[in-house]
C-alpha cells in the first residue's frame, strides 16, 4: 500500500472541473514537485488534498484511509499547508501566528497549554525565528514571513507538508533559503513534501520526483532527469528552452531561450 | 484563558465603575450627591440604575458584536448592523407603532417583540441569500446585508410616512436610540441574553484569531469554519436583536469601540472581546449622561450623542495612528 495515494481525483469550483482524473502515489519521505502551466490545476490539486476543496470524484488516501472522511482536526494533524504569503489583516506577532498552528490539538473552547508553547519554541528554533518572536508579522520581509508560515505548518506536527509556490514572492537568496529549510526539515522529521513550483531549476534540484500537470491531468510523473526535456517543455509550456543535463548530474538545468536576440 | 494585558483590563474595569458612579450622581433632575441613596430619592435612583445597566449592557453588546464581525468578515467597516439586523428591527418597531399594537395590553412587550422578530428575520434572510451549496461567502454576506438593509429602510420610511404626527415622533425617537426602560423584566431578559452571548464569545475568541487569517488558512489549520461562522452569526444576531429591540438603533459604538480597543490590547480576540465589552459599556454610559443632561428635561436621543461624540474621537485616533491596524 502506498503511503499517500491519489485515485482518479476530480475537483474544481462551482461545477467547473479543473482537475480531471488525477492519479499518483507518493512514498513516505519523498520530496515531490508539481509543475505545469498556469491553469493546469496545481493549486486546485493541493487544495483537494486537504479539506479546502471537496473532490467531485475519486479520493485522497493516506495509508489507505480516505482523507475526506477524516474530521477537520484529524486532517490538520496529518497535512499542513504553506501558501505564497500570509495576509493577516491584524498585526499579530510571530509567536501568535505560530501558536495558531497548534489549533488541531486545542479544543474549541480551550487555549494553548504549556506543551503547545514548548512545541512552538521548538519549531521557532528549527526555523531560526528566535529573534523575531515578538515582532508583528506585517513588519517582516516576505522571506521572513515565509519562514513564519513554515513554522506555523510545523507546529501542526504534520506527516505531509503541502507548499503552494512558497518562493513566488521571494528573491533568489530567499528562494534557496526556504527550499533548503524545507529539505532539511524533510530529512530530520521524515516529512513527506509536496510542493508546487514555478521555477523548473529549483524543482530539478530539490525534488526526488516531479509531477507534470497539464490541463487537469498528470502528463508525467518521474525523476527530474526524465521530466525536464526540451521537447516536453516546449510541448506543454510552449516555451523554447535549452536543457543542460551535464552541469549537475541528475538535475537538468533549464535555460529559457528568447525568440530573437536584442 | 490567556489575557494579554491584565493591567489594561483592570484600568478599563476601573473606568467603567467610575463612569457608572458618575451616572448615578448626574441626571436631568438635580439631586444632592449626599442624598441620592436616601429613601426620598429612591425612585430616581432606580431609574438611573436601570438606565446605567441598560446603557452598559447595550454598549458592551454592540462593541463585542462589532469586534466579532470585523474579525470574522475581515472588514474594518463591519458593525453589528451590517447583517441587516438594524433595518429589520426598525421595520418591526415602526410596524408595531403604526398598527397600534404597541398601545394595546402588554404594549411594553409588543414593540420589543416586533423589533426582535424583525431583526432576526432580516438576518436569516441575509444569511440564506448568501448561502451557496454548503458554504456562506463572507463577501456575499456583507453585500446582501447592505442590500437588504437598503430595501428595508425604504419600507421603514414608507410606514413612517403614513403615520400621524404622534406615531412619527415615537418612531423617530426609537430609530435614534434610547436607554429609557421602565420594565425590569425586559431589562433582565436582555441582560441575560447579552451576558450569555458575550461569555460564549470570550470562550470561543481564539477561533476568531484563526478566522482572521482567511478561511482557507483556517480550514488548513483544522478549524471547522462553517460551524464557527454559524455559531458567531447566531450569537451576534441574537444579542444585537435583543439590544436593539429595547434600545432602538444606537449607531457608531459597534464600529469604533473595537478599533479603539485594538489599539489598547492588540488584535488577539481573547483580550479584544472582553476589553471591547468594558470600553463599549463605559462609552455608552458616558454618552447617556450627556443624553440626559443636555437639553434636559427632554434629553437628546443617545444615538445622536454617540455619532457626534464618537466621530471626532475616532478621527483623532485615526490621525494619530502609528501604523494601520487593518490592512
Amino acid at each position: 500500500m502506498a503511503f499517500l495515494e491519489i485515485k482518479d481525483l476530480k475537483s474544481g469550483y462551482s461545477g467547473r472541473t479543473i482537475i480531471d482524473g488525477v492519479s499518483f502515489s507518493i512514498e513516505k519521505g519523498e520530496f515531490v514537485g508539481i509543475i505545469g502551466p498556469n491553469g493546469a490545476g496545481k493549486t486546485t490539486l493541493l487544495k483537494t488534498m486537504t479539506h479546502i476543496l471537496s473532490p467531485s470524484g475519486g479520493g485522497v488516501f493516506l495509508e489507505g484511509k480516505d482523507v475526506h472522511r477524516l474530521n477537520s482536526t484529524e486532517m490538520a494533524r496529518r497535512f499542513a499547508m504553506v501558501g505564497q504569503d500570509l495576509r493577516s489583516i491584524f498585526s499579530f506577532t510571530v509567536k501568535d501566528i505560530v501558536l495558531m498552528g497548534r489549533t488541531p490539538y486545542i479544543g474549541l473552547f480551550n487555549s494553548e497549554t504549556g506543551d503547545d508553547l514548548k512545541m512552538v519554541d521548538h519549531v521557532l528554533e528549527l526555523t531560526d525565528l528566535k529573534d523575531f518572536i515578538e515582532r508583528p508579522i506585517d513588519e517582516l520581509s516576505a522571506g521572513e514571513r515565509q519562514r513564519v508560515l513554515i513554522a506555523k505548518a510545523l507546529a501542526q506536527d504534520p506527516a505531509i507538508l503541502l507548499l503552494d509556490e512558497p518562493t513566488a514572492h521571494l528573491d533568489i537568496g530567499y528562494q534557496m533559503e526556504i527550499l533548503e529549510l524545507v529539505r532539511s526539515l524533510k530529512r530530520e522529521r521524515q516529512l513527506t513534501v509536496v510542493c508546487v513550483l514555478h521555477d523548473l531549476n529549483l524543482a530539478s534540484q530539490y525534488c526526488n520526483r516531479i509531477i507534470l500537470l497539464d490541463k487537469g491531468k498528470v502528463a508525467d510523473f518521474a525523476p527530474p532527469k526524465d521530466i525536464l526535456k526540451y521537447d516536453t517543455i516546449e510541448k506543454i509550456f510552449g516555451a523554447t528552452v535549452l536543457v543542460n543535463e551535464k552541469a549537475l548530474p541528475g538535475s537538468p538545468l533549464v535555460v529559457p531561450i528568447a525568440r530573437s536576440r536584442p | 484563558m490567556r489575557i494579554k494585558a491584565p493591567n489594561v483590563m483592570i484600568l478599563l474595569l476601573f473606568l467603567l465603575l467610575l463612569a457608572s458612579a458618575a451616572a448615578i450622581m448626574i441626571g436631568s433632575v438635580s439631586v444632592p450627591v449626599s442624598e441620592i441613596f436616601s429613601e426620598d430619592f429612591r425612585a430616581i435612583l432606580m431609574l438611573r440604575l436601570s438606565r446605567i445597566i441598560l446603557a452598559g449592557i447595550a454598549g458592551a453588546s454592540l462593541a463585542v458584536v462589532g469586534a466579532i464581525l470585523q474579525g470574522l468578515l475581515k472588514n474594518p467597516l463591519a458593525d453589528p448592523y451590517v447583517l441587516g439586523i438594524s433595518s429589520g428591527a426598525g421595520l418591526g418597531a415602526v410596524v408595531a407603532i403604526a398598527s397600534g399594537v404597541s398601545l394595546l395590553a402588554g404594549g411594553s412587550y409588543s414593540l420589543p417583540f416586533f423589533a426582535f422578530l424583525g431583526g432576526i428575520l432580516a438576518t436569516l434572510f441575509v444569511y440564506f441569500i448568501s448561502k451557496k451549496a454548503a458554504r456562506v461567502g463572507t463577501e456575499d454576506l456583507l453585500l446582501s446585508g447592505v442590500i437588504v438593509a437598503a430595501m428595508l429602510s425604504g419600507l421603514i420610511m414608507f410606514v413612517v410616512s403614513t403615520m400621524e404626527t404622534e406615531g412619527m415622533h415615537s418612531s423617530l425617537w426609537w430609530l435614534l436610540g434610547n436607554t429609557q426602560i421602565f420594565d425590569m423584566k425586559l431589562l433582565t431578559i436582555v441582560s441575560v441574553v447579552s451576558i450569555f452571548g458575550i461569555a460564549i464569545s470570550i470562550l470561543l475568541a481564539r477561533n476568531l484569531n484563526i478566522m482572521s487569517l482567511g478561511e482557507e488558512e483556517a480550514i488548513a489549520m483544522g478549524l471547522n469554519v462553517e460551524r464557527i461562522k454559524i455559531i458567531f452569526f447566531a450569537i451576534s444576531s441574537l444579542i444585537t436583536a435583543a439590544v436593539v429591540s429595547v434600545c432602538g438603533l444606537i449607531g457608531f459604538v459597534g464600529l469604533i469601540i473595537p478599533h479603539v480597543t485594538r489599539r489598547l490590547v492588540g488584535p488577539d480576540h481573547r483580550s479584544l472581546i472582553p476589553a471591547s465589552a468594558l470600553c463599549g459599556a463605559t462609552f455608552l454610559i458616558l454618552c447617556d449622561i450627556l443624553a440626559r443632561k443636555l437639553m434636559s428635561p427632554m434629553g437628546i436621543p443617545i444615538g445622536v450623542i454617540t455619532a457626534i461624540v464618537g466621530g471626532p474621537f475616532f478621527i483623532i485616533l485615526l490621525k494619530k495612528a502609528r501604523r494601520p491596524q487593518f490592512r
